[in-house]
């Protein structure tokens, strides 16, 4: 199989997240979209997402080296304030079951972790981390 | 006929020593770098306080420490990695009050997952 570009990690795990049934989703430097500016208005829930980069490895070489990316998909959930973290935990589970152990195109997701924020700004945050690697 | 080891054993036990203190100086320096070059700059604040110890973790925070170059934090790591010894833990600390909002992120912000990423790297590397 073809060495894992930078694009079809990021197409991957966007596309998943486009068909995640969940709250509207800030994609990493994009503008946002209505659905999303109408929730945070409405102080609604909504996520995140953000692909961050790790460390590149080529664990075999020779006259075609094989790469392996690395790195962390993670989401911030966003849920009202003083409703108690219900709502968050909630998102948070339909996350991970919508990305833990996700395959395609050669990479995969792994297993989710939760850092609980707590009351952020108005919101109620968790943050969802899924480690990931490619190739 | 009495058997014997052609060496004595006990001259492995140096060899795997320094093999070990290898990994461990290999694995400081990883995790004393990824924090520095991964810190935003800014101020210069946040990524000057990164503190690196020995066996007990340095919680102190420095309100007025700058180090716009990374060089002092560098070479702080250094100086802690050149003293480890073998069985020795080496911890990379940051206290500075916003580093969380750096960690995790903000409603307006994403997060720099500055030691989540030094950590991912860890595992990926040595497991």
């Amino acid at each position: 199989m073809a060495n894992p570009t930078f694009e079809s990690i990021r197409l991957v795990i966007e596309r998943r997240l486009a068909i995640w049934d969940g709250v509207p989703v800030e994609y990493d430097g994009a503008p946002q979209s209505p659905a999303l500016k109408a929730a945070i208005e409405a102080k609604q829930s909504w996520v995140r997402c953000t692909i961050q980069h790790g460390d590149s490895f080529a664990p075999y070489k020779g006259a075609s080296p094989g790469v392996r990316r690395t790195g962390l998909t993670q989401f911030q959930v966003f849920t009202p304030e003083r409703q108690g973290s219900r709502p968050a935990a909630l998102l948070a589970d339909s996350l991970a079951e919508h990305f833990q152990f996700y395959r395609d195109a050669g990479l995969e997701l792994l297993t989710a972790s939760v850092q609980r924020v707590g009351p952020e700004n108005g919101w109620y945050m968790y943050l969802v981390s899924l480690p990931w690697r490619a190739g | 006929m009495a058997r014997r080891w052609s060496r004595p054993l006990a001259g492995f036990a140096a060899q795997s020593r320094d093999m070990m203190m290898v990994n461990m100086t290999a694995a400081s320096e990883q995790a004393a770098r990824d924090v520095i070059y991964e810190s935003p700059k800014d101020t210069s604040r946040y990524l000057a306080n990164h503190n690196f110890s020995i066996n007990e973790p340095d919680e102190t925070f420095d309100e007025g420490r700058r180090d716009v170059s990374r060089n002092d934090a560098l070479a702080n790591a250094r100086r802690a990695i050149a003293a480890l010894r073998p069985g020795d833990v080496f911890h990379v600390v940051n206290t500075t009050p916003y580093g969380e909002f750096l960690e995790y992120g903000t409603s307006r912000m994403a997060p720099y997952a500055v030691y989540q990423k030094a950590a991912n790297n860890l595992r990926e590397k040595y497991g």
